[in-house]
C-alpha cells in the first residue's frame, strides 16, 4: 500500500458508482411516487442496467488491476457483468408482474447486482467476501417478500440461516489461507501457497471450508438442501432471479479462486480435481434423482438447477486438472457459454411457470395438465425451454453441453463425462413428464374449467418470452458468433 | 501468553462452539448467536495473523469489514425472524416445516 490515497484512480469503478447513484436516485423516486411504484422502479432499473451494459462495453479495453490490486478488469469481468445485467433486466420484467405497487423488491435486485458487479472483478479475498455478502444479504430479504405468505417467510428463514453459516465457514477458511500465505490478494496468495512445499493441514482445511462456502452459494451437493425449499417458498419471479444470477456469481467467484485451488498437493488425499469431480458427480446425480419425485414445478426446476450446477462444475474439474494452457481456456469458455445459455432457458422456463401461477393460483403439476390444449403458445414455449434444459439438439442447451463435454474429453476426464451422460438420460424422464402432462393429459376434476380458460402472454410477457426464446433457439444453430466472442474474452 | 498459538486456539474453539450451536439449537436467535461466533472466529484469526505472522495490515482491514458484514447480516436475520414470529408466533426453526420433500 505505497500509493498515497490522493492517487486513487476511481475510474475503473465507474460501473459500480453509476449503479450506486442510480440506485439512490430510484430510491428517492420510489419515495415520491404515489402509484405504480413497482413499475416505475422496474422501468428505471432496466434503463439503469442497460446504461451499465453500454458503460461496461465502452470500458472494455481498460484491462488491468486497480485499487491496490483488489479489483481486476479483464475479459471475464466484462463477460460476467454483461451477463448479470441481462439476467437482471429479464428478472425485473418478471418482477413487475408480481410487485406492481412496491418499489423495494426491484431495488433489492439492483443492489444484488451491485454485489455481483464487485464480485465479477474481485481479486482479493476481502473484496470477494464483501461482494459475496452483498449478493447474499439482499437475496435473503427478497426470498421473504411474499409478506403474508408463510412459505415465503420460511424460505427466507432457511436462506438466511444456511447462507450465514456458509459465510462463516468461508470466512474461517479465508482467514486460514491468509495466515499461511500472508497475502489477501488472490494471485499473490496463489503464488505464495505454490512455493510452500507439501500441503499443511490448515491449507487443506482452508480450501475445503472455502469450497463449502462457495458450494452453498451454487447449491452443490451436499450443501444443496436449502435450495429446493428456498426456491419453492420464494415468489416465483424472485426464484427465477435466484436460479440464475447468484448462481452465476458463485461460479464467477470460483473461477477467480481456481489458481488458489490448484496449489493443493495430495498430502492428505485431497486434491482440487478430486474435490470438484466428486462434488460435480454428486450434484448432478442427486439433483436429477431428486427432481423425479417432485409434483411442484418450482421444486422440480429447483432440483434441475442443482443438476445444472453439477454440469457446470464439470468444467471446473477440467480447470483444476489443467491450471493453464489451451485446455484451460477451452474449459473456461465452455463454462461461460453454458452460463449464457442457462440464463436464457432457465429464466424462460420460470417465466411460463410464473404465468401459470398468476393465472391459476398455483404451480403444482396438476395445473399444467391440459395446459397445452388451452394455451398452446406458452405451453410450446415451456416445452422448448425444457427440451433445451435436457440438452436436445437443435437447441442452445445442446451446444452448451456439447462444449462442456468436449472440454471434458480433451481433458481426459472420461469417468465424469460418462456420469454426466447417464444423468442427462435421467433428466429426460422428469422434463418429458412435465411436457407429456401439458400436451397429452386432460385437466382433472374441479380445476378443469379454470385450466380450459387458458392463460395468455400479454405484452410484457410476450416480449420477455421472445427475448428468452430467440437465444434458446438461435444459439442452437448459430452459436459460432457467441463462442468466438467468449473465446476473445478468455484469451 | 502473547503468541500466535493461543489466539488461534481461542478462535478455533469459537468456531467449533459456534458450529455446535448452529447444529444443536432449535431457536433461531440462538442459531444466529452461533453464526456470530463463527464470523468473529474468522475475524480474530485475521487480526492474530496480521499481528504475529505477516507484516501487513490487511488482516486488520479484513476484521473491520467482517464487523460491518456481520452487523448487516444480523439486522436482516432478525427482521426475517420477526416476520416469521408475526406469522406463526414462534422463533423455533422446527416449527417452520411447510416446505419439504
Amino acid at each position: 500500500m505505497n500509493q498515497s490515497p490522493i492517487n486513487i484512480d476511481l475510474s475503473p469503478m465507474i460501473p459500480e458508482l453509476t449503479l450506486v447513484g442510480g440506485l439512490l436516485l430510484l430510491l428517492i423516486v420510489d419515495l415520491l411516487a404515489k402509484r405504480n411504484k413497482g413499475i416505475i422502479a422496474a422501468v428505471g432499473g432496466s434503463i439503469l442496467l442497460f446504461v451499465l451494459m453500454i458503460i461496461t462495453i465502452s470500458a472494455e479495453e481498460r484491462v488491468g488491476s486497480y485499487l491496490f490490486g483488489t479489483v481486476i478488469q479483464d475479459g471475464i469481468t466484462v463477460f460476467f457483468r454483461l451477463l448479470f445485467c441481462l439476467a437482471g433486466i429479464i428478472s425485473l420484467g418478471l418482477m413487475s408482474y408480481r410487485f406492481k405497487d412496491e418499489g423495494e423488491p426491484h431495488l433489492l435486485i439492483l443492489s444484488c447486482i451491485l454485489g455481483m458487479f464487485l464480485l465479477a472483478g474481485a481479486n482479493d479475498i476481502i473484496m470477494l467476501f464483501v461482494a459475496i455478502e452483498m449478493v447474499s444479504i439482499p437475496a435473503y430479504v427478497l426470498a421473504g417478500y411474499g409478506r403474508k405468505d408463510m412459505k415465503s417467510a420460511e424460505a427466507s428463514l432457511k436462506y438466511v440461516l444456511y447462507g450465514a453459516v456458509s459465510s462463516g465457514m468461508m470466512l474461517y477458511g479465508f482467514s486460514l489461507l491468509y495466515g499461511i500465505s500472508g497475502a489477501t490478494n488472490l494471485p499473490e496468495m496463489a503464488a505464495k501457497l505454490g512455493t510452500v512445499s507439501g500441503t499443511s493441514l490448515p491449507h487443506v482445511m482452508g480450501l475445503v471450508l472455502v469450497f463449502a462456502g462457495i458450494g452453498y452459494k451454487i447449491a452443490m451437493v451436499p450443501f444443496h438442501f436449502w435450495c429446493p425449499d428456498v426456491y419453492e417458498g420464494s415468489p416465483t419471479a424472485v426464484t427465477a432471479f435466484f436460479s440464475v444470477a447468484p448462481k452465476a456469481a458463485g461460479f464467477a467467484a470460483l473461477l477467480r479462486l481456481m489458481p488458489v485451488y490448484v496449489t493443493l498437493e495430495p498430502t492428505y488425499g485431497v486434491t482440487a480435481v478430486g474435490m470438484i469431480t466428486i462434488g460435480s458427480a454428486m450434484t448432478m446425480t442427486l439433483g436429477n434423482l431428486g427432481a423425479i419425485w417432485q409434483d411442484s414445478v418450482k421444486r422440480l426446476l429447483a432440483y434441475s438447477s442443482i443438476a445444472h450446477a453439477g454440469y457446470l462444475l464439470m468444467g471446473f474439474a477440467v480447470l483444476a486438472a489443467y491450471p493453464e494452457g489451451e485446455i484451460h481456456d477451452l474449459a473456461t469458455a465452455a463454462v461461460m457459454f453454458y452460463l449464457v445459455v442457462y440464463v436464457f432457458m432457465n429464466l424462460g422456463a420460470f417465466l411460463i411457470v410464473d404465468l401459470v401461477e398468476r393465472n391459476f393460483g398455483g404451480e403444482h403439476i396438476k395445473w399444467f395438465r391440459g395446459f397445452g390444449k388451452s394455451s398452446p403458445i406458452p405451453a410450446l414455449a415451456l416445452a422448448v425451454f425444457l427440451f433445451s434444459l435436457i440438452g436436445l439438439p437443435p437447441l442452445a442447451g445442446f451446444i452448451g453441453k456439447f462444449y462442456l463435454f468436449s472440454a471434458l474429453v480433451k481433458g481426459k476426464l472420461f469417468a465424469l463425462a460418462i456420469i454426466a451422460i447417464a444423468n442427462t438420460v435421467v433428466s429426460l424422464f422428469y422434463y418429458v413428464r412435465l411436457i407429456r402432462d401439458m400436451f397429452l393429459y386432460e385437466a382433472e376434476g374441479n380445476i378443469a374449467d379454470q385450466v380450459a380458460a387458458g392463460a395468455k402472454l400479454k405484452t410484457l410477457g410476450g416480449i420477455l418470452a421472445i427475448v428468452t426464446l430467440i437465444p434458446t433457439l438461435v444459439l442452437g444453430i448459430f452459436w459460432g458468433q457467441l463462442a468466438n466472442w467468449i473465446q476473445l474474452k478468455v484469451w | 501468553m502473547h503468541c500466535l498459538d493461543s489466539y488461534l486456539f481461542v478462535s478455533a474453539a469459537m468456531f467449533v462452539l459456534g458450529l455446535l450451536a448452529v447444529v444443536t439449537r432449535k431457536n433461531a436467535v440462538s442459531i444466529l448467536m452461533g453464526i456470530e461466533l463463527m464470523l468473529n472466529a474468522g475475524a480474530l484469526n485475521f487480526v492474530a495473523f496480521s499481528r504475529f505472522s505477516t507484516a501487513n495490515l490487511d488482516g486488520h482491514v479484513a476484521a473491520l469489514f467482517i464487523l460491518i458484514i456481520a452487523a448487516a447480516e444480523a439486522a436482516v436475520a432478525l427482521a426475517i425472524f420477526l416476520n416469521l414470529y408475526r406469522l406463526k408466533a414462534t422463533s423455533e426453526v422446527d416449527k417452520a416445516n411447510l416446505l419439504r420433500g
